[in-house]
């Protein structure tokens, strides 16, 4: 059962002309954030999100939140579009979607204490669970996340930042969600916490039946965890498909690149020197005309600086979006 | 062979709140001339402390308590200030710092703030001349418009080779790299990675390289010193360090990794890294440690001579790394 579904997602922001660029000429600019995103999450399921800062990973996860609504296109939970729900509907898809902020520290607020950080949720959603099941559900959800019941008595500037994650990854529990848009889980943490933090998702989501969207630029720790990848750049999909497949066997230019960019040791001779990609990302105020990713790829012709290559099947479990797959 | 630099029981001392503790505890270190010796710990374990007490750097609550930082065979503790800052902070040794946004003067341009270097810290006359050189060796194109611009006109990557423009151009004896990649996108990384490979090759510096990345030090490293709670645990070359470890927490880092098999639960190091001012009695890996026997509670191990040609301070040295 698709659980999220997503259809030809746009978002554009704008830059609005301030008093600077007035005085220097410039009109307003317009950032094509997301462009034509279209996936869905079956019920069960892990997605990846995977690409460069900028290319908008976080805004997709901002707009299937809808803490911003998208220009064009729709986004459907369990077949209902989120654009058309009721208010009733709309409070109960709210319930159902939770979000793991990637600034685990200031998605925390310093001036409550964590059992009031945990209670939050019930405030807004009174019905969901009594007052008596409320208090068994904060204490059993912070068991499983791994903390004490001390901790309800603490400030989050007393947390180490795996712990810190971990009272984020609980509030996201609280009110029994079926869909956890996970921002970059473990970003800026050691080495055997992030271990600790993935062994935690993955439990929990054998425990729940979770679904999550999962965005982050770590391609090793996607490539464990994920069931479905999609890679983005400037703002749109490249390529999408079952997690084994793009990383066995990358069909789109840039999904090779980013593979083959992830420093590993597993490298037997480490003078074999990589074939790095050239550039940077381009701006997606001025994005180049046809391919996006044309500027820096290696197998560009003529009719990539022309035209926007659309996602195409290739393969059984496999969609990408090149005139010429490898 | 005289080490380029040798560190000796380097004891650096950090004060907080009335309390104070050790950032880095009795290490002993030596570099080759032209080396690539990479640091890997996790957070807070010593790594840039022992960097920047190298380049004198350290804040003001910290203090190098005893010890000696050998720099061509000259105690470099000893050099006075104003001597040390013209004749080898940034002449003989560079560093890099680690994230390139907070590192350039926003208020002038990034030609001026590498004219300058060249002008302060080497004997160059064509400064103009060697600035542009230097900034088109780093893959910066059109780089005679660009000097004239603002940091903020530059992406993290191009900041990034700005500041190792600003390394190398005083050809460095020592270059000492904290964690420069970890601010930046894979593919940009990959990028810096292979120009800082190139660069070592033409100029010959030896480098200290600073990181928490597995990855990124076998990459570059050809030794590597692994740190933990502000103690060396484990020195040997990047081949043996990878393939087998001998020290139970470097085999416990590479264990963390996700791998292939995705059923499979990843390994984790139970409880947390030490709070440097309550430090664990005896070795101070020892509460999370799998091989632990009595011994490591009461004694400090010493650094052991590994068969492999390394160095693992830990008791039962032989038993680790046989399951990887």
């Amino acid at each position: 059962m698709k659980i999220i579904e997503v259809s030809n997602l746009k978002k554009y922001f704008y830059n609005k002309d301030g008093v600077l660029n007035k005085v220097i000429g410039n009109g307003p600019q317009i950032i094509q954030a997301v462009q034509d995103v279209s996936f869905h999450i079956n019920q069960g399921n892990i997605m990846a999100l995977v690409g460069e800062s900028g290319c908008g990973k976080t805004t997709v996860a901002r707009l299937i939140l809808n803490l911003i609504k998208a220009d064009q296109g729709d986004i459907k939970f369990k077949d209902r579009s989120i654009y058309n729900m009721n208010k009733e509907n709309f409070k109960d898809y709210r319930k159902n979607v939770a979000f793991i902020a990637q600034d685990f520290r200031s998605s925390l607020n310093p001036r409550k204490l964590v059992g009031e950080i945990l209670e939050e949720p019930f405030k807004v959603h009174p019905d969901s669970f009594d007052k008596k099941e409320k208090d068994n559900r904060i204490l059993k959800i912070l068991k499983l996340v791994g903390l004490n019941e001390k901790s309800l008595l603490k400030f989050p500037h007393e947390f180490s930042g795996g712990q810190a994650r971990r009272i984020g990854v609980a509030r996201a529990l609280m009110l029994n969600p079926q869909f956890i848009v996970c921002d970059e889980p473990t970003s800026g943490l050691d080495l055997s916490i992030s271990a600790s933090i993935i062994n935690l998702m993955k439990e929990l989501k054998i425990e729940f039946d979770l679904t999550y969207l999962w965005i982050s630029h770590n391609l090793n720790v996607v490539r464990f965890i994920s069931d479905y990848v999609g890679v983005m750049y400037l703002g749109r999909i490249v390529e999408i498909g079952q997690t084994a497949d793009i990383f066995n066997n990358p069909k789109h230019p840039y999904t090779e690149a980013l593979i083959q960019s992830v420093p590993s040791f597993s490298k037997e001779n480490k003078e074999i020197k990589r074939d790095t990609l050239q550039g940077e990302p381009p701006s997606p105020i001025n994005p180049p005309t046809g391919c996006s990713f044309h500027p820096r790829c290696k197998y560009a012709k003529e009719v990539c600086k022309k035209e926007i290559p659309l996602l195409e099947k290739n393969g059984e479990n496999q969609e990408v979006a090149c005139y010429f797959p490898l | 062979m005289q080490k380029m630099l040798q560190i000796d029981k380097l004891k650096v001392i950090y004060r907080k709140n009335q309390k104070s503790f050790l950032a880095v505890d009795c290490v002993n270190l030596s570099l080759n001339k032209g080396e690539v010796l990479g640091i890997v710990g996790e957070s807070g374990s010593g790594k840039s402390t022992l960097g920047l007490s190298i380049i004198r750097l350290l804040p003001p609550r910290a203090k190098i308590k005893n010890g000696d930082i050998l720099f061509e065979g000259k105690s470099i503790c000893e050099i006075k200030e104003a001597k040390f800052n013209k004749d080898y902070r940034g002449r003989k040794i560079s560093y890099i710092p680690q994230n390139p946004q907070s590192s350039l003067n926003p208020v002038f341009t990034v030609g001026r703030q590498l004219k300058d270097i060249i002008k302060y810290r080497t004997d160059i006359k064509d400064i103009k001349k060697t600035a542009v050189e230097m900034l088109l060796k780093m893959g910066i194109a059109d780089a005679e418009t660009r000097m004239n611009e603002y940091p903020h006109q530059f992406s993290g990557g191009m900041k990034q080779r700005v500041l190792l423009a600003m390394a190398f151009v005083t050809n460095p004896t020592l270059l000492i790299a904290d964690e420069p990649t970890t601010a930046l996108d894979v593919t940009v990384e990959a990028q810096i990675l292979s120009l800082l490979k190139d660069l070592i090759r033409e100029y010959n510096s030896s480098i200290i390289y600073i990181t928490h990345d597995l990855g990124v030090v076998s990459e570059i490293a050809d030794r590597v010193a692994v740190f933990y709670a502000g103690r060396v645990v484990e020195v040997n070359d990047r081949d043996n360090i990878f393939k087998k470890p001998q020290h139970p927490y470097t085999e416990a880092l590479i264990k963390c990794l996700p791998d292939d098999n995705k059923d499979k639960k990843l390994d984790v190091i139970p409880g947390d890294i030490p709070d440097l001012s309550e430090l664990p009695s005896g070795c101070n890996f020892h509460p999370r440690c799998n091989y632990k026997e009595d011994k490591c509670s009461r004694k400090k191990p010493p650094l052991f001579d590994t068969d492999s040609g390394g160095k693992s301070a830990c008791f039962f040295y032989k038993k680790v790394g046989e399951a990887l």
